[in-house]
């Protein structure tokens, strides 16, 4: 290999490890909340074990529709995901009066779930709202998703043999393992997180890359969202009351128009003369995100627009969006999809420790990276520790109690708090052991507490919680025990 | 950036430079790229905007490696800058197309 090329590859390796640094912690909240988002409906029937009723789409919509009448009716509008094959509420977000608010809806009765809970819509947000502000989260999840990008090209660039690494893995030899580990769960699933990093970024482009569309709209966006989904009519309140048409005849026109099944409804200015209703295609039918839409006056329940998506680059767009959210995505390919993210976390993990395992084997740590290597433990443990609180709250705290939904988050956010604060005054070694052992037996706990084994779906949540319990609990034992004394890498020259 | 140099004031303007062409400067070229390509691809306005956005979003860590690959920071900062300047004219001279 010539000298220049060297060169570049160490460029490419110095800059992979810096940016790497710089947003890996960020990353991994990503990967891991994008990663048990794969099962956001799953998770969500978990967490609400005493709704169970199934009925039909007609049904659970008009059902929603009359409750949220009665108890959101000056809404600016009410936003829902009709019941389907894997989640049998109606998600709805509306504002009750003090500000939007996230439920799931009970089928039948309309009326909020008794366990009030954001369910996986939780782990939703956090993959790119990271609990922050608008649009602070959304702005650092979308500069994390260029900088994951980044990664994975100088990633490349830097490799030597990609596919010679593929097939390697020295266990037990300190940064020699780590490397292995990190190359092979970033080289195995490549395609996957390229994939994913790109439409990621893709998903948020109104709000990090919004110069094409202002190069070719100005400051125009409502001409923009008016091409974009022609099958969406927007218009503004008249602030004269009327009455809002049946939705369950809207919802046939509008199955029938689209020849599919819809999935979300939307009803702006609810109880308003100007009131809309716009029906999306079920984004299970197809790859495509929202592939088609039919508006209707939201007083008469006549057709104001219908359309399919047919123009190929916003199918394109479409695809891309829908690869990212993968609701398209049959069972095993939602557990593909489950097994590459928690791929990705575990590549952006391991890269994390890599950085310390590298430096601690050359000479004793810098100060800087003392404090990189607590805030690893804090933080590589003691995010998992904070979703596993979450839902453990979900079985603990009170069914009654006020805001209750929110209290789920405040654990989850204190535990995360409290891990990442014993991460930075225990020694490393200490508090890996403590925050694995913690992390275990909170996985086995939310399994047993869960108890939720009826329904095949709530039980494969609570097996895939053992599971992780079971794999979290081997990784506290290796941290405990003894560790072999290092083999000198002289010896062997040393014999010689 | 090997080792081979130290890492002294020179090292740390070095670094400095690139980090900036490689980051403000990279998301600069990948939105005048985003501009110029939007209003340049032979396609409706909406339509367009979509490959430009896309092909944006590769733009940008290829600039950012090119800073960081580029024979000397202030190469890098200029090549940089010149780029996004360019794709900025080009932009500018396509004009905002009508409706």
């Amino acid at each position: 290999m010539s000298a220049v090329r060297e060169g570049a590859r160490q460029a490419m390796a110095w800059l992979h490890g810096w940016t790497g640094l710089l947003l890996g912690w960020v990353l991994f909240v990503m990967c891991l909340g994008g990663t048990l988002s794969v099962f956001k409906p799953e998770i969500g029937r978990w967490m609400r074990p005493e709704t169970i009723a199934t009925t039909d789409r007609a049904t659970a919509l008009t059902a929603a529709g009359a409750w949220l009448g009665k108890n959101a009716p000056n809404s600016f509008g009410w936003y829902l995901t009709l019941p389907n094959a894997r989640m049998n509420t109606v998600e709805a977000t509306y504002d009750p009066g003090t500000g939007f608010v996230y439920r799931a809806l009970d089928p039948v009765s309309g009326a909020p779930a008794p366990r009030e809970t954001l369910g996986g819509e939780f782990f939703y947000r956090l993959h790119f709202e990271l609990q922050l502000p608008f649009p602070w989260g959304r702005l650092l999840a979308s500069l994390a998703a260029l900088v994951l990008l980044l990664g994975l090209i100088t990633g490349i660039i830097a490799h030597r043999r990609i596919f010679k690494d593929f097939f390697t893995f020295r266990p037990a030899k300190g940064q020699r393992s780590w490397l292995d580990g990190h190359n092979a769960l970033g080289v195995l699933a490549l395609p996957f997180h390229l994939m994913i990093s790109f439409t990621g970024l893709l998903t948020l482009a109104t709000l990090n890359m919004p110069w094409a569309i202002s190069a070719n709209y100005g400051k125009d966006m409502a001409a923009m969202f008016q091409d974009f989904q022609p099958g969406q009519i927007d218009r503004p309140a008249m602030g004269k009351p009327a009455p809002l048409a049946p939705l369950a005849p809207m919802l046939a026109e509008a199955e029938r128009r689209l020849g599919k099944p819809v999935g979300r409804v939307t009803v702006a200015h609810p109880g308003d003369a100007a009131a809309v209703v716009t029906m999306f295609r079920d984004d299970a039918r197809q790859i495509a995100y929202a592939a088609g839409a039919v508006s209707f006056d939201g007083t008469t329940g006549g057709v104001l627009a219908d359309f399919t998506e047919n123009r190929p680059a916003l199918q394109t767009y479409g695809v891309a969006y829908g690869l990212h959210l993968a609701r398209f995505a049959p069972l095993a390919t939602r557990w593909l999809y489950f097994l590459c993210g928690a791929m990705l976390t575990m590549a952006v993990a391991s890269g994390m420790a890599l950085w310390v395992v590298k430096r601690r084997e050359r000479a004793p740590l810098s100060l800087g990276n003392r404090i990189v290597e607590r805030l690893n433990a804090g933080v590589l443990a003691g995010v998992p520790i904070g979703c596993v609180a979450f839902l453990l709250a979900n079985r603990v705290l009170p069914l009654g109690m006020a805001d209750r939904a929110s209290a789920e988050v405040s654990v989850a956010l204190w535990s995360a708090a409290a891990a990442l604060a014993l991460g930075a005054v225990l020694a490393p070694k200490r508090s890996w052991l403590l925050l694995l052992t913690l992390l275990a037996l909170g996985c086995a706990a939310a399994a047993l507490l869960g108890g939720a084994f009826a329904d095949t779906v709530q039980a494969s949540v609570s097996l895939t919680l053992l599971a992780a319990a079971f794999a979290f609990g081997w990784l506290g034992f290796r941290q405990w025990r003894p560790r072999p004394a290092p083999t000198r890498r002289r010896t062997r020259e040393q014999l010689a | 950036m090997g080792a081979h140099l130290r890492r002294g004031w020179g090292y740390r303007a070095n670094i400095a430079t690139r980090a900036l062409a490689g980051s403000l400067g990279a998301y600069l070229v990948a939105a005048c790229f985003a501009a110029a390509a939007a209003r340049t691809l032979p396609l409706p306005r909406l339509d367009a905007i979509v490959p430009a956005t896309m092909l944006a979003f590769l733009v940008a860590p290829v600039a950012t490696i090119w800073a960081f690959l580029a024979p000397g920071p202030l190469r890098a900062l200029g090549g940089i800058l010149a780029a996004a300047a360019l794709l900025a004219g080009i932009a500018w001279a396509a004009g905002m197309p009508g409706a």
